[in-house]
């Protein structure tokens, strides 16, 4: 990450999963704080507290009860003081409705979480390179 | 839909009875007068013709009561009168001289002026007909103030048309009924038939809503423990590699590979799930470009040549969905090639209004019956730790090409190869030129 102090919002209701990035991150050496929420409305509480410090990049789950990853995306992405904060859905899902819900709603990526933890580590360490090279405003 | 269809049904319905019933009057009140009009001529010529032997005697009032009086007897149901010059001037005009002149109704004065007759209609259930009686040159002999073509008399005959009409009402009334029988028969098996539809087009889409649905949860709600699983299987073979003991990682090793063999059931299941559910534009697909393109992305190994016979056409479809088929014929042919020099050979030809493409290998073949079977799904011949197959690729290949209205089929022989035929609508009129030198691929 470009900006290595500033926390990682990661919306994710699977332990296994936020385990699962949280040791990624660690393999790849990313040392950004990891902040997990469990839900939209979790997330939208956190990032509406002046108290909490923006993060970086929002990693985002579809499939979460209470307020799913579309309708989290339709709040923030209609927020003024949140929808420059890039957000990268991170799901099993592979259904082409997903995919276009998630590009109107302006996400900075799509990426299907892979079985193979191998593989799965490859795609974070893409996305951790692709916000160390990307300008993103302040 | 159905609401608007029965009010649209029972509006044409009623205007329908409404012009039957107006024609069906129309016609018959036509029919009735013309009977009518006919059955008057004839009989006032009759009375004519009584009359006028009787007139050439003279007009004997009592005579022409007594011919009357007869012919009343003979047509009971018609009312004749006869009227010398002077009623029918009383009735209908003035009397000039010895004969009447019309001055009344102007159609009748033009009728009986004219030496025609006339067709009254005093009442609906009667007509009323008046022949008249002119003065010829033989008349001039005993009425010496008159003169050739006066009006000397009128033969009126009324005529009662009730029966007639009624009769005629019957008999359209009765065509009007069964019609109407035959129209509410055919209404109500339009509209069962159409409740029936709608019933199973109701089932369908929630059939189809339920397969999106469990689309939906096989890809979430299965797919995220089967990653928790394999996650969980690879820390545990890193941060405890030194635990495990040659049998405990070979565990490991086949517990992951089976994690990887239900994700690519569950893949498979999707990807078989998703055809005819999420539509594609459906374009030109070059199918010579296509298959290049797709035994690239194979990359089959130097021992196998691949062999393009005929030049393939260019077919409005989805392209993807043809890529599929392509892809798992040939890649099944690959897959199973069991000869040192495997040879794959595509061609096409046009069979009536349809494409036919077969895939034809030299592997190991297949047992005639197994024709069926590696057409349904996870149905596979090898042992899948053999052959790592889902059994989805065959399934996947003839539910595409049927819902594109062709089928699919194979012939084998087992030792030597099968060949995988199937058929396409023909869709687009390029013409496919057979060449006899085949396109190396």
């Amino acid at each position: 990450m470009k900006i290595t102090d500033k926390p990682i919002l990661l919306v994710e209701d699977d332990k296994v999963d936020v385990m699962t990035v949280n040791r990624a991150l660690k393999e790849i050496h990313v040392t950004n704080p990891v902040v997990n929420k469990e839900n939209g409305e979790e997330a939208l509480k956190y990032l509406r507290d002046s108290k909490n410090e923006k993060p970086c990049i929002i990693l985002l789950d579809l499939n979460m009860p209470i307020m799913n990853g579309i309708e989290f995306l339709q709040v923030v992405k209609n927020d003024g003081l949140l929808k420059r904060i890039p957000v990268v859905v991170l799901t099993t899902s592979d259904e082409q409705q997903d995919k276009m819900s998630s590009f109107d709603l302006g996400v900075a990526g799509y990426m299907a979480k892979p079985v193979d933890y191998r593989q799965f580590v490859e795609v974070m360490r893409t996305i951790d390179a692709y916000w160390t090279i990307s300008e993103v405003p302040q | 839909m159905g609401r608007l269809l029965i009010l649209l049904s029972l509006f044409s319905l009623a205007i329908a009875l409404v012009l039957i019933f107006s024609l069906s009057g129309f016609v018959r009140d036509r029919a009735v007068h013309q009977l009518a009009r006919d059955d008057a001529q004839q009989t006032s010529k009759l009375v004519f013709q009584s009359l006028y032997s009787a007139m050439r005697k003279g007009w004997n009032k009592k005579e022409i009561a007594e011919i009357i009086g007869r012919l009343n007897e003979n047509f009971p149901d018609l009312k004749i009168n006869v009227y010398r010059g002077e009623i029918v001037a009383h009735q209908f005009g003035e009397m000039s001289g010895e004969h009447a002149v019309i001055t009344g109704d102007a159609a009748l004065r033009t009728a009986l002026d004219s030496g025609q007759a006339a067709l009254l209609f005093p009442s609906k259930d009667s007509i009323r007909y008046l022949y008249p009686v002119i003065a010829k040159q033989e008349c001039l002999v005993c009425h010496t103030q008159s003169h050739v073509g006066a009006v000397h008399g009128v033969i009126d005959i009324t005529y009662p048309i009730q029966t007639l009409k009624v009769s005629f009402s019957e008999v359209t009334n009765t065509i009007i009924a069964y019609t109407l029988a035959v129209m509410a028969v055919i209404f109500t098996i339009l509209y069962l038939q159409f409740r029936y539809l709608r019933t199973l087009l109701r089932e369908l889409k929630s059939a189809n809503e339920e397969l999106k649905n469990f689309a939906y949860v096989v890809s979430h709600d299965l797919k995220a423990p089967l990653r928790a699983i394999s996650s969980l299987a690879d820390w545990l073979s890193t941060d405890y590699a030194e635990k495990f003991d040659a049998e405990g990682k070979e565990q490991m090793r086949l517990l992951i590979s089976r994690v990887h063999r239900m994700d690519d059931l569950i893949d498979g299941i999707l990807m078989y799930s998703r055809v005819g559910r999420e539509k594609e534009t459906i374009v030109a697909v070059n199918l010579n470009k296509l298959l290049h393109d797709v035994i690239d992305s194979l990359a089959p190994p130097a021992s196998i040549t691949i062999t393009i016979e005929d030049s393939l056409p260019t077919i409005m479809t989805e392209p993807t969905r043809i890529q599929q088929v392509f892809q798992n014929l040939l890649s099944n042919a690959i897959k199973y090639m069991d000869k040192p020099e495997g040879k794959i050979r595509i061609a096409c030809s046009t069979e009536g209004k349809q494409w036919k493409f077969s895939v034809a290998d030299n592997g190991p073949g297949i047992r005639q019956r197994h024709f069926e079977k590696i057409f349904q799904l996870f149905q596979t011949l090898a042992p899948r730790d053999r052959v790592e197959s889902t059994g989805v690729g065959l399934a996947l290949v003839k539910k595409i090409v049927e819902m594109y209205g062709g089928h699919i089929w194979i012939e084998s022989t087992v030792g030597e190869g099968s060949t995988f035929f199937f058929s396409l609508p023909r869709t687009s009129a390029t013409p496919i030129s057979t060449s006899t030198h085949g396109t190396q691929a």
